[in-house]
């Protein structure tokens, strides 16, 4: 009897499973944070481009529509419409607040490859120059994109890593100095990278893939950032040194130089990778602003500008917004994205041209910044050159014009005529229209901070 | 034995077939009767450990004590009628002799000479006790039935239970023939209005099911908020695994192959109603908490039916039914040419608008035709069937259960339908005197084609999305000479490829479900000693749950929203395949000392659980025409894997004392999880619960029970909470991406804690025709699963964590009474009440959102608010605020209205007389608010039924809040011209989601849940068309939702587009429209 019941304690016992080795149960799905090794730096790496690419689409479409340049017509979401120009002020709570978390995701990312690729045995310490420069150029971009869209809000700088604690805010033009900051300092890191880096890049790179051309790429987005800060207060000590960056990048204004040549963001049709979503099949409800055909200007031959006949198309018939009158009717669609990969610019050479013209116009040198006018006017609108950009005025609608058309749907417009004080010049299609000049801070972001000390709440947090 | 009478009809068959669970001939109040002293025990296992123990003893003591013994014959038939009553069992008082009655009745026992007492009960009826005197022979005796079913076992941990008369917990019992009066689609439609304190709503009407049972409402935010279904021992899966139809409808986006709102059946569905002998809810802390971390969101109880001992015993059900669309959302009928231009215009363009209008003049003779889409698509009025047969048999050693049925239900849309199979066979063996074993195997398929509803994105394509933009005008029915359906040019934006045709997108997209399903189980019983005052007994149960779930999505390369993408066709295979399994083995004790009044149990056991769940899915666009394989085209696959285990230790100890009025019992579970941070740590659940009753202490108050209890339970994490990873955020140049992800995993994490507390009190009376249950609780939920928040501009935005708290409260009431009670008829009257309230208790720091529930502020959703309800609908209101001393008025998200009911109320009347019997189940919920998205689409685009009433704000001013909108922070008045109308208003009111509050509406219905006419053929008529075999046939015509009253502009408030959910299921958006069904079904037993 004692054993009988004692065995059937002991079946009891070991029903249990005295052992919690079994309750131990990996993470299947995704991989959990480890040691580095060369195909994880690589992993990060990658990731640091498919985070940014993330925000790109959304971007462009965004700003878009703030600059008028497109709309987003999609049936089911008639938001897209009244939220971005009916609705004032934007609905922080959502949909009209992109281009925070990811990014600031992607700065955190930056800076784990740099924490990870720091203490790795296996890298040589050119090798880990090399990791630093590519993760704060990339990092800076981010913070680029963070401050463009918030604008006067201002922004935060450091990631908190460690503790996630919330950093405060800062001025828009501490931003810009941060961000250009980073990247000399990635400058710098990329000079003392060797020659290669301990990752591959991909197409999109072609031609900057060394750290000594990638800081080619690094130059030309110091030349952006610098340019945009002149605009912004900082006047000639920051277009001189545009000038400077803008001669270490690749800028080619020779006869015949490929205006297209950049760096960009690639896509594929793989399993996993991302489409286009500029694409007209992948977003058919993305159009063009209507008043990019009155706008344009007409070659020797009267045809308009080269620019609008091959980066728009004519559709019929013309589609308005869904709902009820928010929009305006438009026959336009872009063709400048026309298959469902095509790559998307991150800074390429005509921009370049531009900004070295803009920063000549800063200088007061308007002969300067002519030839490179011209440039783009002849080159890429088969318009006729000019022979004077009259004003100083006149030059900064010269070059708008220029770089509204050069640059079409690239997520330019609206900062440029907004740091030119020019955002009276964009049009309001309907009375309940209005103009948008800094995209909100998500309220999240401002809920959160409205429990912590004062000095972290804004001014990016009304 | 052979069956003279004819047997009890077979609509008791739910309480007949377990006419053996009272155990004989140890089911003695009194503990010295007994071989087993106690029977604190009562579930399936031990019901047969029992028997086992009882045929054994009868054969030893019938052996020795032959000689000073007589014989006694008799009959048992029910009171008032002439129903012979089998399987009841008879056992004589102060002895352990007994057996049960044949199937006509009769039953026969050796009894000692002299005076002897008979007692013979039968689950159903009320025990009664006969005195049989010296020189009597033969008796015969007539039994009550157990209306208020006071003496049901109910359960009372994971295998123990308990008379119901006793119980310390409010413990709900489903009987088989409550749940099969009228066919259902799945087991939770056909528990609506049974379960006191349960919230049960059907999520849509597509075929095969879809469902949500919420217990004591919400348990959980970001944790499971399911009950845990046991069946037989097996702890089953009921995950809701989506089909990937979100390929064709894009509600989340073309990113995702599948999302959580592509309508998904929880395979509760799987499981066969009439293969069920009783469900039992546990719904309170102390009742569940010896099912630990897993028990929060209360327990759900299923036994199938056992076999017993006899010849063998047939039923077979025929049905045959329809169903009909509930309700349609209607079309609105143009006053004239000109409106229904300018709607046109709005899902297209204008010159589509008149082109379309004008071709529609002309083919129908120059006025606007008419075509109300929803009962077009929807109006069919398919067969259904079903088939069932079972039988029962056996003898003392093998007693053995089997079944196997078919039920097909027909869609209301062409395409749309289900066909469930089911086979079981349920065994009992002895073993040895001592051990027993049960051997029980389910096997199920299900086969839904599920048709395409809720939410739709471009290009829109669920059928109600597309009729909200489509003006009734167009006539999409009629194919042309070729085949073609016409093409819908409204939706899309002018651009057809962007919309679509419903009916020729039913007509040709797959969307087909296949379920194959193993559930089994395997126990065996080890009477280790007994004695008349101690008894040990020892079980070691494995239950094992295995389903494969396939998802086959084919949308043809020519149907008119096809090119789209850019790619013609879509394809999507889709795996899940679930592997669960649960080992328990435990040691009961029982202890009734001879010289004390009480009884005690005790009860030791240790469980190991697994559950993995496997999701493989493949979507494919650009085929090749005609093959709907995943081979050709783009591809995208995902897969996901998880994988959880469990293991756990408990005791219970029960006491009955007082001439069983006093009930005490206490409990204690540790439970660990592969899901916690710490997988080693035992979390611990205590359960504490006693019930004390006064007999006849009150004039016309036969009994009075007052009962309490405080108990504690988890709810363990999810998989995968736990783990801090990096994400793959997208292969690019050939290389996966690794990074942050937004919500950063806690390796601390541990199970949410519930605490209740539950008072209540029971009363009978007037000779048990009215009974009355009354029960409060208040829980709180501690360590409640939150996301926390981070700053987002530390590159992650949240991260889990135990930092809520839940709060609830809530009333449950059950009245019964038998207002008549006479020979030939009676009617019995059940009357039940529930209402909830629930709140987040501290909720600092919190994400005040909880992750993918609801559209957003403009809709109406749900947000987290320390003191706020945690069902309340938030959204955008303009409010007034003072600011600067100006007055002055935004947009606020605030609370506008509140998702649970009120309350909700369940009739049931049942009236039996003679050879008729109808029942009568009403539900009623007040309140309870949905948010109305459907009716927005149908307002966007002026297509809306009642578009053209009148505006309410007909000549209205500015004082009216309802009547203005906001409009560059001024007040402007909506029209108040003499010919605004209804949907204008509405949709000016909402402007573009700056007023939410139109489109949250209320919820409130009654319904007509359940009727069930049933007539039992008499049996000389049954004999003389059938056979001499045939024993009772029973005709009935039932119907299921047959009619609904309610003020809601949809087609039913309880559909929910995101599915089951915990604190979000108030959202419709186009869903299948629900149906009420109508059956006639033919019982036959032999």
């Amino acid at each position: 009897m004692i054993r009988r019941i004692a065995s059937v304690l002991a079946a009891t016992a070991l029903a249990a499973g005295c052992s919690s080795d079994r309750l131990v149960v990996p993470s299947f799905n995704d991989p959990a944070v480890g040691p580095a090794d060369r195909s994880l730096l690589q992993n990060l790496a990658s990731g640091l481009l498919t985070e940014q690419r993330g925000g790109m689409a959304g971007l462009v479409s965004n700003v878009g529509i703030f600059g008028r340049e497109s709309y987003n017509y999609t049936g089911s979401e008639p938001r897209n419409t009244s939220f971005f120009l009916s609705v004032f002020p934007l609905d922080n709570s959502g949909f009209t607040n992109g281009q925070w978390d990811p990014r600031w995701r992607n700065i955190r990312n930056a800076l784990n490859l740099i924490t990870i690729a720091d203490p790795a045995p296996f890298l040589t310490d050119a090798e880990k120059n090399a990791v630093r420069g590519y993760a704060n150029t990339l990092r800076a971009l981010d913070l680029f994109y963070v401050v463009a869209t918030r604008d006067t809000l201002g922004a935060p700088t450091a990631v908190d890593v460690e503790t996630n604690r919330a950093q405060p805010f800062v001025s828009r033009d501490s931003v810009y100095r941060f961000i250009s900051a980073t990247l000399d300092q990635a400058a710098t890191q990329l000079a003392a990278g060797g020659t290669a880096f301990p990752f591959t890049l991909h197409a999109g790179f072609a031609g900057f893939t060394t750290p000594a051309t990638f800081r080619q790429f690094n130059r030309a987005l110091a030349a952006r950032v610098l340019v945009y800060r002149g605009t912004l207060g900082c006047g000639n000590p920051c277009y001189t040194q545009a000038l400077a960056a803008i001669g270490e990048s690749f800028i080619n204004a020779t006869p015949g130089a490929d205006l297209r040549r950049g760096v960009y963001h690639v896509f594929s049709t793989a399993s996993g990778d991302a489409l286009n979503g500029l694409n007209n099949q992948v977003n058919p409800d993305i159009l063009a602003h209507p008043s990019y055909r009155g706008d344009a200007q007409r070659r020797a031959n009267g045809d308009p500008d080269l620019r609008f006949s091959t980066k728009l198309r004519t559709i019929s018939p013309a589609r308005n917004a869904p709902g009820t009158g928010l929009g305006i009717p438009t026959d336009l669609a872009f063709t400048l994205y026309p298959d469902q990969t095509t790559p998307l610019p991150i800074i390429r050479n005509e921009e370049l041209i531009l900004l070295r013209a803009e920063a000549n116009i800063g200088l007061g040198n308007l002969s300067a910044a002519l030839p490179d006018i011209n440039f783009t006017r002849v080159n890429a609108g088969g318009l006729e050159p000019l022979t004077t950009l009259g004003s100083a005025s006149d030059a900064v609608t010269t070059l708008l014009y220029e770089r509204r058309y050069s640059l079409m749907f690239e997520g330019h417009r609206w900062f440029d005529v907004r740091r030119h004080g020019r955002i009276l010049s964009l049009p309001l299609d309907l009375p309940t229209h209005f103009r948008v000049t800094v995209m909100p801070v998500p309220q999240a972001e401002c809920v959160f901070r409205a429990t912590l000390a004062q000095e972290l709440r804004g001014p990016g947090c009304p | 034995m052979l069956a003279i009478h004819p047997r009890p009809v077979v609509a008791r068959s739910g309480a007949d077939a377990g006419a053996d669970t009272p155990s004989f001939p140890v089911a003695t109040r009194r503990p010295s009767r007994g071989v087993g002293g106690t029977r604190l025990g009562d579930s399936p296992p031990m019901r047969l450990f029992r028997q086992c123990a009882v045929a054994l003893a009868l054969v030893a003591i019938a052996a020795a004590d032959l000689v000073a013994q007589r014989r006694i014959t008799g009959r048992v038939t029910e009171e008032g009628t002439t129903t012979p009553l089998g399987s009841a069992s008879v056992q004589v008082a102060g002895t352990t002799t007994g057996t049960y009655t044949a199937a006509n009745g009769t039953f026969a026992l050796t009894a000692p000479a002299g005076q002897v007492t008979l007692r013979i009960r039968r689950i159903g009826y009320q025990l009664r006790t006969v005195v049989v005197p010296a020189g009597q022979g033969s008796v015969d005796v007539a039994l009550k039935r157990d209306i208020l079913q006071l003496e049901t076992q109910v359960v009372t941990g994971q295998q123990g239970s308990i008379e119901r008369r006793n119980a310390a917990t409010a413990i709900v019992q489903v009987t088989a023939e409550e749940l099969n009066r009228v066919p259902a689609v799945s087991p939770e439609q056909a528990l609506q209005g049974k379960v006191v304190g349960a919230r049960i709503n059907m999520n849509s009407g597509a075929p095969g099911g879809g469902g949500q049972i919420q217990v004591r409402g919400v348990t959980s935010v970001l944790g499971n908020g399911e009950p845990l279904f046991v069946i037989d021992g097996v702890i089953m899966s009921n995950a809701s695994i989506a089909s990937g139809a979100n390929s064709i409808t894009r509600a989340g986006g073309a990113g995702a192959i599948a999302t959580v709102q592509d309508n998904r059946t929880n395979r509760l569905a799987d499981i066969n109603p009439a293969e069920i002998e009783d469900i039992q809810v546990l719904k309170g802390a102390a009742a569940s908490a010896i099912y630990g971390s897993r028990a929060t969101n209360g327990v759900v109880i299923i036994t199938t039916k056992r076999g017993r001992s006899g010849q063998p015993r047939w039923n077979v059900t025929q049905r045959f039914g329809t169903s009909e669309i509930l309700r349609t959302v209607g079309q609105r009928r143009f006053p004239d040419t000109a409106s229904a231009i300018a709607a046109a215009t709005l899902a297209a363009n204008a010159t589509i608008a008149r082109e379309q209008v004008i071709a529609a003049l002309n083919a129908n003779g120059g006025t606007l035709p008419y075509n109300e889409f929803t009962s077009q698509l929807f109006g069919r009025t398919p067969l259904s069937w079903q088939t069932s047969a079972s039988v029962t048999g056996g003898n003392e050693n093998t007693r053995y259960s089997a079944s196997v049925g078919r039920a097909f239900d027909g869609g209301l849309a062409v395409n749309t339908d289900n066909t469930r199979d089911n086979a079981r066979i349920n065994i009992d063996q002895n073993v040895t005197s001592r051990l027993t074993a049960r051997l029980d195997l389910g096997y199920a398929r299900q086969r839904a084609n599920r048709g395409i509803s809720n939410n739709s994105n471009t290009p829109v394509t669920s059928p109600l999305y597309v009729f909200g933009a489509t003006p009734s005008f167009m006539e999409l029915r009629t194919r042309d000479a070729q085949g073609n359906f016409p093409v819908n040019r409204f939706g899309g934006n002018a651009n057809p490829i962007n919309a679509s045709n419903p009916f020729q997108t039913l007509q040709f997209v797959q969307n087909e479900e296949d379920v194959d399903r193993i559930i089994g189980a395997g126990e065996l019983n080890y009477q280790a000693y007994t004695s008349p005052t101690h008894q040990l007994r020892a079980s070691v149960l494995f239950g094992f749950d295995r389903f494969n779930q396939e998802n086959q999505v084919y949308s043809p390369n020519f149907l008119q929203y096809e090119p789209s993408d850019g790619q013609l066709g879509t394809a999507v295979e889709s795996n899940g395949a679930s592997r669960q399994s649960n080992l328990l083995a435990r040691v009961n004790y029982e202890f009734a000392p001879r010289s004390l009044p009480f009884r005690a149990s005790t009860e030791v056991g240790a469980t190991q659980e697994e559950q993995g769940l496997v999701l493989t899915r493949v979507r494919a666009i650009g085929l090749v025409p005609g093959v709907p394989n995943v081979n050709q085209g783009q591809q995208i696959t995902t897969q996901s894997r998880e994988l959880q285990r469990d293991q756990a230790i408990y005791v219970r100890q029960q006491l009955l004392a007082f001439d069983d009025r006093l009930f005490l019992q206490g409990s204690l579970r540790g439970d660990r999880s592969s899901n916690n941070g710490d997988v080693a740590k035992f979390f611990l659940f205590p359960g504490v619960q006693g019930s004390y009753r006064f007999v006849n202490a009150i004039p016309g108050i036969d009994e009075f029970k007052l009962r309490a209890s405080y108990g504690e339970t988890g709810n363990r994490p999810l998989y995968g909470q736990r783990f801090v990873i990096l994400g793959g955020n997208g292969l690019i140049g050939g290389v996966n991406g690794l990074g942050a992800v937004a919500t950063l995993g806690n390796p601390n994490i541990r199970p949410e804690r519930m605490a209740e507390t539950e008072l209540g009190f029971d009363l009978f009376g007037f000779s048990r025709r009215v009974s009355l249950e009354f029960t409060n609780f208040d829980r709180r939920i501690t360590d409640a699963l939150l996301l926390r928040n981070l700053p987002n501009t530390s590159g992650v935005t949240t991260q889990f964590d135990n930092i809520g708290v839940l709060r609830t409260r809530g009333q449950e009431v059950a009245l019964q009474v038998v207002p008549a009670q006479t020979r030939g008829f009676t009617w019995v009257s059940r009357t039940a009440f529930q209402r909830i309230r629930q709140w987040y208790g501290r909720a600092d720091g919190v994400n005040p959102f909880p992750p993918n529930v609801g559209f957003g502020a403009a809709y109406g959703r749900p947000r987290i608010a320390t003191g706020v309800s945690s069902t309340a609908i938030w959204g955008n209101r303009p409010v007034r605020l003072n600011v600067n001393g100006r007055d002055t008025i935004v947009v606020r998200d605030t609370v506008i209205a509140e998702g649970n009911p009120d309350f909700e109320m369940f009739f049931t009347n049942t009236f039996t007389a003679g050879r008729w019997s109808l029942a009568v189940q009403v539900d009623w919920r007040r309140g309870g608010a949905m948010s109305n998205v459907t009716q927005n689409v149908f307002d966007q685009y002026r297509n809306a039924r009642d578009h053209d009433a009148a505006s309410p704000c007909r000549g209205a001013t500015l004082d009216r809040e309802d009547c203005w909108i906001l409009s560059g922070g001024r007040q402007v008045l909506v029209d108040t011209s003499a010919t605004a109308t209804l949907g204008a208003w509405r949709w000016q009111k909402w402007n573009n989601g700056q007023d939410a509050r139109v489109y949250v509406q209320d919820g409130s219905f009654v319904k007509l849940r359940e009727v069930a006419l049933a007539y039992q053929v008499p049996s000389s008529l049954s004999r003389r068309l059938l056979g001499e075999r045939v024993g009772d046939v029973r005709l009935s015509l039932v119907g299921r939702n047959l009619l609904m009253w309610s003020p809601y502009w949809g087609m039913d408030p309880e559909v929910s587009n995101f599915g089951n959910n915990n604190v979000g299921r108030f959202v419709d958006l186009a869903p299948f429209p629900p149906s009420r069904q109508v059956f006639f079904s033919l019982d036959v037993g032999f």
